[in-house]
C-alpha cells in the first residue's frame, strides 16, 4: 500500500493535521489531526513507493520502547483508519 | 491512538496568529472555521455555523469583519460606520450601544461568506442582502426580535 499523493502534514495550533496540498481554503471544521506517533509514521512512509505492516512496525520499533506485537496491532489499526479516511491506497 | 471525530476549542489569541500565518505565509485565499458566541443572531448560531474568512482588505458598510478590538479580543461582527480611518462594528445580535472601534491594521480578515444549518451563502447573495438589508430596517425593533428568536 501507499500513502495517496497530494496530501501534505501541517502543525496548527500544536496539532499535527493533514491538508490537501495547494489547496486554497483550510477549513478547519474538517481536519485530521494525527498524534505524535502517527504523525512520525506519515512522515515517513509518504516517501516511500509502497509500505507494508513490517515496514510499519519497523520505524515504530526504531524509534518507541514498544514490543513488536504491540507495534504491530497499533500499525494495523491505523491502517485501518486511514483506509477508512482514504489516505491511502493500494 | 485517538478514534473518531472530535471538536477541539483552539484558543483565540493562537488561532487567529494561525489564520494570519495561512493568509500571509500559506498564501490560503480562505480559512473556514466553526463560530462561537451569539453576538451574530439570529443568522449565525454558536457552534454550529461557519463561516468563510478572506485575507484583509478595505472593509465596506455592511461587511462581516473579524478584528482584535481590544488586546488578544476578538469580534467577528459588521461594520456600521467608516470615519477617518477607524472603523466601528456591532454584531447583529448585540445591544445597539454595544460597539467596537478598530483600525485597518487589526482586521483579521472579511466574511466572503456562511455556512448556516450545513448551507453556503455567499455575501454577494440575494439572501444575505436581503437579510442584511431586512435586519438593518428593524433596527429599532431589535431587542424584542432577538428576545422572541431566543425562545424560539
Amino acid at each position: 500500500m501507499k500513502i495517496k499523493k497530494g496530501f501534505e502534514i501541517q502543525n496548527v495550533c500544536g496539532e499535527h493535521i493533514i491538508v490537501p496540498a495547494g489547496a486554497e481554503n483550510i477549513d478547519y471544521s474538517k481536519i485530521i489531526s494525527l498524534n505524535e506517533t502517527a504523525a512520525y509514521l506519515w512522515e515517513n512512509l509518504t516517501e516511500k513507493a509502497s509500505f507494508t505492516i513490517d515496514d510499519m512496525t519497523a520505524l515504530l520499533l526504531a524509534e518507541y520502547d514498544v514490543e513488536e506485537s504491540i507495534a504491530r496491532e497499533d500499525c494495523e489499526m491505523i491502517v485501518e483508519r486511514w483506509k477508512e479516511m482514504e489516505l491511502i491506497e493500494k | 491512538m485517538k478514534e473518531g471525530i472530535i471538536t477541539k476549542k483552539v484558543d483565540n489569541h493562537l488561532f487567529m496568529q494561525e489564520i494570519t500565518r495561512m493568509f500571509n505565509e500559506q498564501g490560503k485565499k480562505s480559512v473556514t472555521f466553526v463560530v462561537r458566541g451569539f453576538s451574530m443572531r439570529p443568522f449565525l448560531e454558536n457552534g454550529r455555523d461557519k463561516v468563510i474568512l478572506t485575507p484583509p482588505r478595505e472593509p465596506k458598510i455592511g461587511d462581516v469583519v473579524l478584528a482584535e478590538v481590544r488586546e488578544r479580543t476578538y469580534a467577528l461582527h459588521r461594520v456600521i460606520r467608516i470615519k477617518d480611518g477607524t472603523y466601528t462594528m456591532r454584531g447583529d445580535g448585540n445591544p445597539l450601544r454595544m460597539t467596537e472601534d478598530f483600525t485597518y491594521d487589526k482586521i483579521i480578515g472579511l466574511a466572503d461568506g456562511f455556512i448556516r444549518k450545513g448551507k453556503r451563502v455567499d455575501t454577494g447573495d440575494r439572501k444575505w442582502r436581503l437579510y442584511s438589508a431586512v435586519w438593518k430596517a428593524l433596527t429599532p425593533f431589535r431587542r424584542i426580535l432577538l428576545a422572541i428568536y431566543r425562545r424560539i
